[in-house]
C-alpha cells in the first residue's frame, strides 16, 4: 500500500511539474498557476520519493541496520534534543525577523511572526498536557 | 552509572557491532554505554541482562551523585 502510494505521489508530482513547464512555455512570465504547480509538484514528488526510498531501505539487507538506527533509543533521544534546540533557534530567528519587519514598516510579516511567537508556547503547553495524560 | 558491558562483551568474544546487532541497537549506542556517557532505558537494560545471562544489578552499578 505504501509502495503504491509512493509511486502515485511520484507520478502526480512529475505530472504537476510537467504542467508547470508547459504553462511556462505558453506564458512569458511566471504566473500564480505555475507557482502552485511547482510547489505542489515538488512536494508530491519529494514525499513520494522519500516513501519509496524508505521502503527500499527497509526491504534491503542494509535496511535492517537502517531500521535499527531509526528505532534506536539513543538516536530517538538525540533527535528529540536536536529538535528542541532547533525549535528554540527557529523561534529566535522568527523573533529577529519580526523586529526587522516592524522596523521597516512591513506590518503583515511582523504580525505573522509575532503570531507564531505567541502560538508556540500555547502549542507547547497543549502538547505537554496531551502527553502528560498519555504517559 | 558505571557498567560492565565492555567486560562482558569481551568475555563473549563479541565486537561492538555484533553486540549491537544482537541487542537491536546502533553500534554508537554500545560505544556510549561502554564509555558510560549514556544510561539505557529499563527495557534495554533488561535486554542486555538477558543477553549476558547476568542480573541487572551485576551489570549496572548505581552510585548516588554527591552534590
Amino acid at each position: 500500500m505504501k509502495k503504491i502510494m509512493g509511486f502515485v505521489l511520484c507520478v502526480i508530482g512529475l505530472i504537476l511539474l510537467m504542467g508547470s513547464i508547459i504553462a511556462y512555455l505558453q506564458a512569458d512570465a511566471m504566473n500564480s498557476l505555475q507557482i502552485v504547480l511547482n510547489a505542489a509538484g515538488a512536494a508530491c514528488f519529494a514525499f513520494g520519493a522519500a516513501n519509496l526510498y524508505d521502503i527500499y531501505m527497509k526491504g534491503s539487507r542494509k535496511g535492517m541496520r537502517y531500521e535499527i538506527e531509526e528505532k534506536d533509543e539513543r538516536n530517538i533521544m538525540l533527535r528529540e534534543k536536536a529538535s528542541y534546540l532547533t525549535l528554540q533557534i527557529t523561534m529566535l530567528l522568527i523573533g529577529a525577523i519580526s523586529v526587522v519587519s516592524f522596523a521597516i514598516n512591513a506590518l503583515l510579516p511582523s504580525l505573522l511572526c509575532i503570531g507564531l511567537l505567541v502560538l508556540q508556547p500555547i502549542f507547547m503547553a497543549l502538547f505537554q498536557k496531551y502527553y502528560s495524560a498519555k504517559l | 552509572m558505571r557498567n560492565r558491558i565492555e567486560e562482558l562483551r569481551k568475555q563473549k568474544g563479541l565486537s561492538q557491532d555484533g553486540l549491537a546487532m544482537a541487542l537491536k541497537v546502533s553500534r554508537q549506542t554500545i560505544g556510549s554505554l561502554e564509555n558510560e556517557r549514556y544510561n539505557p532505558s529499563i527495557q534495554l537494560a533488561f535486554r542486555i541482562s538477558r543477553f549476558f545471562g547476568v542480573k541487572i544489578e551485576d551489570i549496572f552499578i548505581y552510585e548516588e551523585e554527591i552534590s
